[in-house]
């Protein structure tokens, strides 16, 4: 059983390190193999990664898609996930949870927690301001 | 003949290798997700924390002595109220026998839920507790940390008895009376009567049970909501003293985020082909 997609016309999305963007009509497809693959909405592109907790999403992003690099992304990530600690030391469990699924290589449920993430950390921003 | 390992294979191992040493240092700095780590960092606090966080575990495990105490009480519940229909489909048996002939088969079906009543009993134990049936039973259920404050829920016992052929009841309580439901004897109307008559005071008692029974439950329950929400506020002081403040933490983010911004830690991956990929959105 494959993973069934459907594309919006003009949507993009990433499929095993190619940019796939669909034309004008809908599109079905279905995915038989396992692959990376990130859809348009769950990406974040290098310019929006602007906040700490999005850098790490945008890492665990590049570990998932280009898997060749994995020893340079995992150390981009470990050392964005310190500054966080350092600096937010209550979003431990939440980046425990990230840390778990990336060690277990499960890339695609540490984006998901990630968003959870990037959702607390704009939540201990708006205390500030 | 000397093994040799393909470029790719060795590129993989290194990557999992470095992976490896990474998740012993990562472990090491996820540990230190809290303000005092140690009884060095603030001693009073840290103390005080381990204090809280000790006293909710305890709690924790009192409450799975309740939820278990509450699984007992419904096990004995499910059983008075199956024996409650038992005997009132006696009753109806005898009932019937008034106006018909055939007396002897509805001795023989109700001499027969008879015995059902008492393994009835029997089989209504949850975890080796059994309310319903023995004659010293009841369950004590402990509250607190070190199980000073209790409830002790006490049972009953219905049991057949297959020497005087009966089944007989005892009620919690001191100085409970025992009542009996004796074989059938629909010979006369007289003693069908009396028969009906020992159902309906056995049927008066196990509602009185039911009703003790269900007020332990209640009280149970009541205490076992009040452990939960204790846990959570002992877990919240335990926090509270050692976890970093979130108005602080606010601060902190803004701050990281101004000096990620100027490229300290920057995203020093623009030359890689992902990278490159990911601008394309």
């Amino acid at each position: 059983m494959g993973l069934k997609i459907t594309l919006k016309p003009g949507e993009r999305m990433i499929i095993g390190g190619a940019v796939i963007t669909n034309g004008p009509a809908k599109t079905n497809f279905i995915i038989e193999n396992t692959v990376p693959i990130l859809r348009e909405k769950d990406i974040l592109s290098s310019e929006k990664a602007t906040s700490p907790a999005r850098k790490i999403y945008f890492s665990i992003q590049l570990m998932y898609i280009d898997e060749n690099n994995l020893p340079a992304h995992h150390k981009l990530y470990w050392g964005l996930v310190k500054d966080f600690l350092d600096a937010a030391p209550s979003a431990k469990g939440r980046i425990e949870r990230i840390s778990e699924d990336i060690l277990n290589g499960r890339y695609y449920q540490a984006l998901k927690n990630c968003k959870k993430l990037i959702a607390y950390e704009e939540e201990i921003i708006a205390r500030v301001q | 003949m000397t093994i040799a390992l393909t470029s790719g294979m060795r590129q993989n191992l290194t990557a999992l290798q470095q992976v490896d040493s990474l998740m012993e240092t990562t472990q090491n700095r996820l540990s230190t997700g809290k303000k005092v780590n140690s009884a060095l960092d603030d001693p009073v606090n840290f103390f005080k924390a381990e204090d809280h966080y000790n006293r909710a575990s305890d709690l924790e495990a009192k409450k799975d002595g309740m939820s278990e105490a509450i699984q007992t009480i419904e096990a004995a519940n499910t059983g008075i109220e199956e024996i409650e229909n038992l005997l009132d489909q006696m009753k109806s048996l005898a009932s019937a026998a008034k106006t018909s002939d055939n007396d002897t088969d509805l001795e023989e079906q109700y001499n027969k839920l008879l015995v059902q009543v008492g393994e009835m009993a029997e089989d209504s134990s949850y975890g080796g507790q059994n309310l319903i049936q023995g004659t010293s039973n009841g369950i004590s259920v402990e509250f607190n940390e070190d199980g000073t404050n209790t409830l002790s829920v006490s049972g009953f016992n219905i049991a057949y008895d297959s020497g005087s052929k009966a089944i007989t009841m005892t009620g919690s309580g001191a100085g409970a009376s025992a009542i009996t439901i004796s074989e059938a004897n629909f010979d006369s109307n007289a003693s069908i009567e009396s028969a009906i008559g020992e159902i309906d005071s056995v049927i008066g008692q196990l509602r009185t049970e039911a009703q003790k029974l269900s007020s332990s439950l209640s009280t149970i329950s009541i205490r076992s909501d009040f452990t939960s929400s204790m846990i959570n506020t002992l877990e919240t002081g335990g926090d509270n003293l050692t976890l970093a403040d979130m108005n602080e933490e606010g601060a902190n983010m803004l701050m990281l985020q101004t000096r990620q911004n100027l490229g300290t830690t920057s995203l020093s991956l623009a030359s890689q082909a992902a990278q490159s990929v990911l601008q394309l959105f």
